[in-house]
């Protein structure tokens, strides 16, 4: 019933997992929908701030590129391209082999 | 006297002196009652619960109910501090604070509050702070930051840029304009760029600027030092 310290940093970790799979998901949703860049631009950078902090560097590091790229087509003041949506959806599947492995080794 | 009162979240109304038994709390095992079955709970013997949305709960050792409702449930050494403080003959307005305020724990630890809007950042600031040994408490917007900041007093205040409505970098502003000896400590994972450093120092009075991902050993000494300038 009760954890210690590093249960409750196991059970984090777990439900930032989960929590990466639900926002994965909605990214995949929203470039198959609309693409709209200012939807895609916060989801990117909400996880590139978390990833690293739970201690995926990579997840942020892919998130940050992503951020980056919808930043420049909502600057341009253009949808996304169909070149640039392929790229977030690899980037999107990129994130979840790295989160689905170390969902797998916890 | 109820005392319940100190277990609800919000504003809890503090129990008076003139009610508590202190005959009760210094000579028995300092125990109060869960709010949920109303069984004794000894305060020695409260621990963590698997209730990771709410890293401070504990477990009523008698109805087993992780419930949320005991975050407020004080530590031991903090009781043990308001009786003795009593008993040197404070006044009940200290007594007041002690209970409405959680401002250090036994160790004299600085409070931090986290204000994210993202609830994955506030929950492993908020257990990583925790490690560091500092007393947490969290909000989710500056509103609610800043009606925390007029109820705990806290000495640091941790907060993202990005945030609707109000963002981080005008409600350092806000802070430093009530509470100048809140160190506020802007976070954030857009404005990585040297000027929005030197404006968020200076043009909103930040203490410290960091980038996102939190790097919490990094995080750790801007605490210390900052928990060092306040003690100053």
């Amino acid at each position: 019933m009760n954890a210690t310290a590093p249960d409750r940093l196991l059970a984090l970790q777990r439900r930032f997992l989960d929590g990466v799979e639900r926002r994965l998901a909605d990214m995949s949703t929203e470039l198959d929908r609309t693409a709209d860049t200012d939807a895609l631009m916060r989801m990117f950078h909400s996880l590139a701030g978390i990833g690293g902090t739970y201690g995926f560097p990579r997840v942020s590091e892919i998130s940050h590129t992503c951020e980056t790229l919808c930043a420049a087509a909502m600057e341009e003041k253009r949808p996304m391209r169909s070149a640039e949506k392929i790229s977030l959806h690899l980037a999107v599947a990129a994130i979840r082999g790295i989160t689905a492995g170390s969902r797998t080794a916890l | 006297m109820n005392h319940r009162t100190a277990f609800t979240a919000g504003a809890p109304t503090p129990p008076s002196v003139h009610d508590l038994n202190l005959v009760t709390y210094v000579e028995s095992p300092r125990s109060l009652p869960c709010p949920t079955c109303g069984a004794a709970v000894d305060l020695a013997r409260v621990e963590w619960c698997q209730c990771v949305t709410k890293p401070l709960s504990v477990v009523c050792p008698s109805c087993h109910n992780c419930s949320c409702k005991l975050r407020d449930f004080p530590k031991r050494a903090e009781w043990t501090c308001v009786i003795r403080e009593l008993l040197q003959g404070q006044t009940e307005e200290k007594f007041r604070r002690a209970l409405n305020t959680t401002p250090t724990d036994a160790g004299g630890r600085p409070t931090v509050l986290v204000v994210d809007d993202d609830e994955e950042i506030r929950l492993i600031a908020e257990y990583s702070i925790q490690q560091m040994g500092y007393h947490v408490i969290t909000a989710a917007g500056p509103q609610e930051a800043l009606d925390l900041i007029e109820r705990s007093k806290p000495d640091i205040v941790l907060t993202d840029a990005l945030m609707p409505k109000i963002d981080g970098r005008q409600l350092c502003r806000l802070i430093k304009a009530a509470n100048p000896s809140i160190k506020v400590v802007i976070m954030t994972a857009l404005y990585k760029s040297p000027r929005y450093r030197v404006e968020a120092m200076s043009t909103y009075r930040a203490d410290e600027y960091l980038a996102k991902p939190i790097d919490f050993a990094h995080l750790h000494n801007v605490l210390e030092n900052l928990s060092a300038k306040a003690a100053a």
